[in-house]
């Protein structure tokens, strides 16, 4: 069963420069209970589908066209009291940098209690205090850190009271944006295997958005490459990382190196990503593309099945 | 010892020891040490690329910073080219300067915001140019923007930092460090704040003029896989020692020392899933307050494996030769493969 589906999604920002097409005819499916991963460059779109699910997009962003199917409601055509009711208890989200992002001047206790408060009036504070102290333990940090202020936390720290934090309203959908981007090596490894324990435990679907396809690969069941607001390949994640299908993504695995494949030095992309306020007619990866031919220009966009489960806009399949 | 093998650097016991006040308790103020470098030695080869690794806090930029002589070590020796540094005058590290360089990481705080690019690379030249004219100063601004690949930029001496993207910024800081022709570069994360895609240019653009000015790097990153790449030789660094050093290869698929094996099984890699993976518990203990024998013990998984032996608890361990050119400091590296 399908816990979330994204059909041709067109989102964009309003500017002082103009239009921003930052998110165009995007389609995705997660299955409950897996764990789907979104990668691509800065500026690519993927945090703006983040921000768009959970209706959180700033004043001057705009869905244009769409449907954000959850539990088969579409949430698009909610209102903002509705949406109230569906964040942090249905789908909870982890925002970039958000380790950062806690309260000087309160403690951590406190803040991971104020949303269950919010959202569930019944909740005795007792409850409250309990569970959260109950999830603290759950993310590797001792129940009686309840009471400690935000300092008192290493970035590590932090990052696990965050991860308790998104799961306290039990939601069924986490949405995690570069979770462990900025930690240390070891401390990633440490926050991966706490993402893996956690959604067996709790059954949770999650959409993880990253940089890095090397977390992305640990981590996810299915992957979707994004760049200039596209997708261009999609697919259960093995296939992709074994058998690439999209020159940006063959290109984009070679720029990283692999401890267990060949000892070169890493090739880049010359070039940069295309304007999004005028994108390129046809794909957008044509003018950084070194298999591209005239038809690109024209192409539109459309991803076909390469192998069962695998998917690719490349018109050279 | 033959030309090639010559030690650029040499670095003996060097430590380096901040005072540090810690003011968590109201009226008690207790000064402690944190020692960020502990009795460090290590040969740094003329035209090598040695890799320092490590997480944060284990002295990796203190070590790059002193052996630059920006931070001052508290003891030990650094021998540059022959020359020990301690033994110089202000004057003389003046001039020992511009033959050790650093890039740091972000090339969004490294680079003065004021300052055009003219600027940025006019100001060492002045300083440690003087008897050079205003056209000669030109010719090398304008051969080094050449160098990397900055120079097809419009009106590009004119242009200021936040006129140019992360990349050309750390192009930029190249150009600034190589511009006084420097033997040895110490590079501090150089590519981290950098997308993917761009890293690699740099990197390459890096090892381009290593080859041509015949330099010496000193890498210092987190990412040990970066280190495989680019680097020949790998030092692996906790709580301010030196752990184990080899070649760049030998650490990543031969490493002995049971925390280097910990942080490559944490690589993340697309290749292999179920790799055994040694995920160590909690944190890195703090460096002013150092754990007892082997600094490692209290988050080492062979340690938990031998039964928790004395020995670590006590004894410092000495570095074991166990190969060409890689030393271990581990009362057990023999048993890390078992």
């Amino acid at each position: 069963m399908n816990i979330l589906e994204l059909r041709d999604l067109n989102v964009h920002f309003n500017s002082h420069a103009g239009k921003v097409h930052a998110v165009e005819g995007v389609n995705l499916t997660l299955e409950k209970g897996k764990i789907l991963g979104i990668a691509g460059e800065s500026g690519c779109g993927k945090s703006t589908i983040a921000l768009s699910i959970p209706g959180l997009l700033p004043d001057n962003g705009e869905i244009d066209a769409g449907e954000i199917v959850f539990n088969g409601e579409n949430l698009i055509t909610k209102t903002e009291k509705e949406m109230e009711k569906i964040r942090w208890k249905k789908i909870s989200v982890i925002f970039q940098g958000a380790m950062n992002a806690f309260n000087p001047l309160k403690t951590i206790g406190k803040q991971i209690v104020e949303p269950m408060q919010l959202h569930d009036q019944d909740i005795t504070k007792k409850q409250a205090e309990d569970r959260t102290k109950e999830l603290l333990e759950k993310v590797g940090i001792a129940g009686n850190r309840f009471h400690s202020y935000p300092h008192e936390f290493s970035g590590g720290m932090r990052q696990r009271a965050m991860i308790a934090m998104s799961l306290v309203c039990r939601p069924e959908l986490v949405i995690a944006d570069e979770p462990v981007t900025a930690l240390d090596v070891m401390i990633q490894a440490q926050i991966m295997e706490l993402i893996r324990d956690l959604c067996k435990e709790y059954s949770l679907s999650m959409i993880i958005i990253s940089h890095d396809l090397s977390v992305l690969a640990e981590l996810c069941d299915r992957i979707s490459i994004m760049y200039g607001g596209k997708i261009l390949e999609e697919g259960e994640s093995e296939k992709v990382f074994k058998n690439p299908r999209h020159p940006y993504t063959e290109k984009l695995l070679h720029s990283y190196p692999d401890i267990h494949g060949d000892r070169a030095v890493v090739h880049g992309i010359p070039g940069y990503p295309p304007s999004l306020i005028k994108p390129p007619e046809g794909c957008p990866f044509y003018e950084r593309c070194t298999k591209r031919t005239d038809l690109c220009k024209n192409h539109d966009m459309k991803l076909s099945e390469t192998e069962p489960d695998h998917f690719s806009a490349c018109i050279f399949l | 010892m033959n030309e090639e093998n010559k030690n650029i650097i040499e670095v003996k016991d060097l430590e380096v020891v901040f005072a540090v006040r810690s003011r968590r308790m109201k009226n008690v103020n207790r000064t402690g040490l944190l020692r960020a470098v502990d009795k460090v030695t290590l040969d740094i080869r003329k035209g090598e690329t040695i890799a320092i690794v490590g997480e944060s806090g284990c002295g990796k930029t203190t070590l790059g910073k002193a052996i630059a002589h920006i931070v001052e070590p508290t003891a030990g020796r650094i021998i540059f080219d022959g020359v020990d540094l301690s033994q110089l005058s202000k004057g003389q590290m003046q001039v020992m300067r511009e033959k050790i360089q650093l890039i740091f990481q972000d090339p969004y705080e490294s680079l003065n915001p004021r300052q055009n690019i003219y600027k940025t690379l006019m100001e060492p030249l002045t300083i440690h140019r003087k008897g050079l004219g205003e056209k000669e100063k030109k010719d090398i601004i304008n051969r080094y923007l050449e160098a990397v690949g900055l120079h097809s930029m419009e009106n590009v001496l004119e242009r200021y930092p936040h006129h140019l993207s992360g990349g050309q910024r750390q192009r930029l800081a190249i150009a600034a460090a190589m511009i006084l022709e420097p033997k040895v570069v110490i590079a501090d994360e150089p590519v981290s704040m950098l997308d993917v895609s761009v890293r690699a240019e740099i990197l390459n653009l890096m090892l381009d003029l290593q080859k041509q000015k015949d330099l010496t790097y000193m890498f210092i990153t987190h990412d040990l896989s970066l280190a495989w790449v680019i680097a020949d030789r790998t030092a692996v660094f906790y709580l301010g020692k030196m752990m184990e050093i080899g070649s760049a290869d030998v650490i990543i698929h031969g490493c002995r020392h049971p925390y280097s094996k910990a942080l490559v099984s944490v690589i993340p890699s697309m290749g292999a899933k179920d790799q055994q993976k040694y995920v160590l518990f909690g944190e890195t203990p703090s460096p002013m307050n150092i754990p007892s024998g082997c600094r490692f013990h209290t988050r080492c998984w062979l340690y938990e494996k031998m039964g928790r032996p004395e020995i670590c608890r006590e004894k410092e361990p000495e570095y074991k030769e166990v190969g060409e050119d890689h030393l271990v400091a581990c009362h057990f590296e023999n048993e890390s493969d078992k």
